[in-house]
């Protein structure tokens, strides 16, 4: 008798063996691959954020003995003018290059989503500059701006408008680096933000004409709250990667002199980085530097997210 | 008949903004292709001469043979290819992973994962060379590309699309025995074919156009790439703006192909990452 119970039992305990089996396979496949992603984090993503910052509390020269010398590296920092003006001038073109570019492109995306028969043919266009190496858009940016030979110049020249030196004089470098990178950030941001217009109801619109609204109002009142979520993105992002610049300083000063005005009113953060890292060997000082970039992104971006509901609205 | 005339006017006006704009963004382009084929002398005449007295690839031979481009073209389509073909492995292999398996730690493994993505890849940079000098990567195609194959943006973005496949798929390659790599393989990349396009177009376009990492990365013109050796030309060169402007148009035409054919796949997949990022 009690072999007859006794079977259904046992072939249960089976099943549940090879349940066991099926979950036990699961996770080893599963780490299987998860692997190259994880351990290649580690080692050139995790492992390098510590090394970091431990390097910004020591001096070294990247060959020699590492003496720990606590926050020097960071005082030196301070009194040092390069890092001044490399902490200027990344603020300012920060602040000058997320706004005017969010700002055009807004009113490009507005015009390319009037349901124009040529909205692909101009999309297709102003996102062009996306594409292009940033140290090739400096390049011919350079001649461009040049004070004698440059087409910007001669065309001022031609109505009659100053002509300013660009490149050549310190009061207008960071004009030239500004409109550089207002000119190729656009389009990317204008077809994000024709994403997000398209993506608003037709119907929000036609309402809100038949209550008598007007244009401006629409605007202010449909259309901005309802793309806040893509705004606050692109605010986020090109805050980040403008703090970061790096491509059209280094093509433009990179392999000048060190000093001069010219070079003093362009440096930026990371640029400082490079040049204390891998010009002058300094791995300490650049390490330092490094965290304050990170520092100053960190403090930024948390203060944008606090400030995000004041203003953003998700459905 | 009043409400027609302002939608004309409206539309007139709109394509009017519209056309100097892209004329602003196009002239920089046609300069560049113009001052390609001119003489250093004709470059910096006054006044301007808008056109070259004669057309030839004089100055686009000087570049690829006498300036070396030839061999830096062959060394940035290699770390090219390299890099986003064992990038988008490595990425959507792991994106399954998290996507559709269950196995211990894995929000903690995925969270740490991500927060390495917040950090700046400037904050990295020192210790990436540092370890690449270790293991004498320094100027040659492992050091140009390892360190950079572990895109968490790749995994973020794939698991996202794999994660919204149904899941009913999954279960009938389940019946059928399919091992998980095949499921990986054979069922759930092909689903998602344009993403996968979209992606790997965008790990191309930022492979191409680096310039920090291999400039750190090389420093003699062996395993050089195109970025880093106009970057060069620009400070050896600075004024021969007739062979600077053919570098840039080289460096430019194979990015500008594969725009012209997949736009719709750069504008809709970075259209789609920014709305849903």
């Amino acid at each position: 008798m009690g072999r007859f119970k006794l079977r259904p039992i046992l072939l249960k305990v089976g099943e549940e063996k090879m349940k066991q089996k099926k979950i036990k396979q699961e996770w080893l496949w599963a780490y299987v691959f998860i692997a190259p992603m994880v351990i290649g984090t580690l080692i050139f993503g995790i492992i390098p954020i510590l090394y970091s910052a431990a390097l910004s509390l020591m001096r070294w020269d990247g060959l020699g003995e590492k003496a720990f010398i606590g926050l020097s590296n960071f005082i030196n920092l301070m009194k040092e003018d390069k890092f001044r003006y490399e902490i200027r001038n990344t603020l300012v073109y920060t602040v000058a290059v997320v706004p005017v570019t969010l700002l055009l492109s807004l009113g490009v995306a507005n015009l390319l989503n009037k349901g124009l028969k040529a909205t692909g043919f101009f999309r297709v266009i102003y996102f062009l500059p996306n594409i292009v190496m940033p140290v090739a858009v400096a390049m011919v940016w350079r001649f461009l701006l040049n004070s004698k030979v440059g087409l910007v110049n001669i065309f001022l020249k031609a109505i009659h408008l100053p002509t300013p030196g660009w490149i050549s004089d310190p009061k207008y470098i960071m004009a030239a680096l500004v409109i550089i990178s207002v000119w190729s950030g656009v389009g990317y941001n204008a077809v994000i933000i024709l994403a997000g217009l398209q993506g608003i109801s037709l119907s929000l619109y036609e309402s809100a004409r038949l209550d008598g609204a007007g244009n401006i109002q629409t605007f202010w009142k449909i259309t901005v709250p309802l793309l806040s979520p893509t705004l606050f993105f692109l605010l986020t992002m090109s805050i980040m990667n403008s703090m970061r610049v790096f491509d059209i300083i280094y093509t433009f000063i990179g392999k000048a002199d060190q000093g001069g005005p010219i070079i003093d009113s362009s440096r930026t953060l990371v640029f400082g980085i490079y040049e204390q890292a891998f010009k002058f060997l300094n791995m300490g000082n650049a390490s330092a530097e490094a965290m304050v970039l990170f520092a100053m992104i960190a403090i930024i971006t948390i203060i944008q997210f606090k400030f995000q509901d004041k203003w953003v609205f998700y459905d | 008949m009043g409400q027609k005339k302002r939608i004309l006017r409206d539309k007139t006006i709109s394509y009017l903004v519209l056309s100097i704009g892209a004329v602003i963004m196009l002239a920089p382009f046609l300069w560049m292709i113009l001052t390609s084929f001119k003489t250093y002398a004709e470059t910096v005449k006054i006044p301007i001469q808008w056109l070259p007295a004669e057309w030839n690839l004089d100055n686009y031979r000087e570049v690829l043979v006498k300036l070396d481009f030839v061999r830096y073209y062959g060394n940035t389509i290699l770390v090219t290819v390299v890099t986003t073909v064992l990038m988008l492995f490595i990425g959507s292999i792991s994106a399954f992973a998290f996507a559709r398996m269950n196995f211990p730690f894995k929000n903690f493994l995925f969270y740490m994962l991500l927060t390495v993505f917040m950090v700046p890849a400037q904050m990295t940079m020192i210790p990436k060379y540092l370890i690449i000098t270790k293991l004498k990567w320094v100027d040659s195609l492992k050091g140009l590309v390892i360190p950079n194959l572990f895109s968490v943006y790749t995994m973020f973005m794939l698991r996202q699309f794999f994660a919204s496949l149904p899941k009913d798929v999954e279960d009938a390659g389940k019946i059928d025995g399919c091992s998980y790599f095949r499921l990986y393989w054979n069922i759930e990349m092909p689903l998602c074919k344009s993403s996968i396009v979209a992606i790997t177009v965008l790990n191309i376009l930022w492979c191409w156009n680096d310039l920090l990492w291999p400039l750190i990365a090389t420093s003699s013109d062996k395993m050089r790439v195109l970025s880093v050796a106009m970057a060069t030309l620009q400070g050896q060169h600075g004024t021969q703006y007739h062979l600077l402007m053919a570098a840039g148009v080289l460096a430019i035409i194979p990015m500008l192909i594969i725009y012209i054919f997949g736009q719709r796949y750069f504008i809709e997949g970075i259209a789609f990452t920014g709305v849903k990022g």
